[in-house]
């Protein structure tokens, strides 16, 4: 079934990112097909798209190390600091796997000391 | 689990190393843009991905796919980027950072976005550049599949008036 105007609209953002589904896609291309004002409305959108897309992509990427190279970093920096080795071994089984994580977890704010050597 | 990346987790719930590798291989950029248009800050944003990632990898076995990797992994940045904010809430309401220069198209892109509510932002960048669907949205943001439409129409009108007005 065609869908009104409103109901076109509504679907613009979905058939453009390609989740709708395949009868609301349908649906809306024999919409627009007919009607200029919702043809205009998808157009903007696919361009709003492309802009979006290709804004985002002008960022940088970020430097963040993978969680399972941070354990020999951060004790060594933890050992270095002259900080107790019972630190130490909690930032160890802070990141380590969880089948081997201890039941009992340090809560410690890693993140604040994981940029080492960036 | 059926798809690769539900396997990928099921991996990493196991404690293989390098399956984390490939999931962070896969989505820490993803993620980091986001966190960095979310937070405004490069510092911010890695520590939001480190914090997301580590969460991934000690909830893996948790997982059970009631929504898809991205979904999910989308879902846990959200609420680190929220727990960032709340440690620096002047943050969201910075100008991006030098993230952007030398693109004036982009530039001058990031500035019009700007002018939306942060909410806004946030949708249409997990709306068209994500390309999450309706459902998955409502997953992430945790708001029920109408909000999701219905705010996305017309945050949608709002960025293309805006849009419209600097053209």
């Amino acid at each position: 079934m065609e869908p009104s105007c409103e109901e076109a609209l509504e679907l613009v953002p979905w058939v453009v990112n390609a989740t709708a589904s395949a009868e609301e896609q349908c649906g809306l291309y024999r919409h627009i097909a007919g009607c200029r004002a919702c043809r205009t409305e998808f157009v903007q959108s696919v361009v709003l798209q492309r802009r979006l897309t290709r804004a985002v992509q002008a960022l940088p990427t970020g430097g963040v190390r993978p969680v399972t190279e941070l354990a020999g970093p951060l004790t060594s920096l933890v050992e270095a600091l002259g900080g107790p080795a019972i630190v130490a071994q909690a930032v160890r089984q802070a990141i380590e796997l969880p089948r081997t994580r201890p039941a009992l977890t340090v809560n410690i704010p890693l993140v604040a000391t994981v940029r080492v050597g960036t | 689990m059926g798809t690769g990346e539900e396997r990928l987790l099921k991996r990493i719930a196991a404690g293989e190393s390098p399956a984390m590798r490939d999931l962070h291989e896969t989505y820490a950029d993803r993620l980091f843009r986001y966190a960095l248009l979310r937070t405004r800050d490069r510092q911010l944003a890695e520590d939001v991905v480190q914090e997301t990632m580590l969460a991934a990898w000690r909830s893996a076995s948790a997982y059970r796919g009631a929504s898809s990797v991205s979904t999910w992994l989308f879902g846990i940045c959200r609420h680190k980027v929220a727990d960032a904010l709340r440690r620096c809430p002047q943050a969201e309401t910075r100008p991006l950072p030098e993230a952007v220069a030398g693109d004036a198209s982009a530039i001058e892109f990031w500035e019009t976005f700007d002018h939306l509510q942060p909410d806004d932002r946030e949708l249409l960048l997990l709306v068209f550049h994500y390309g999450f669907s309706q459902r998955e949205i409502g997953q992430i943001m945790d708001v029920p599949v109408g909000t999701v439409k219905s705010r996305t129409f017309y945050a949608r009108r709002r960025l293309q008036a805006l849009l419209q007005g600097r053209s």
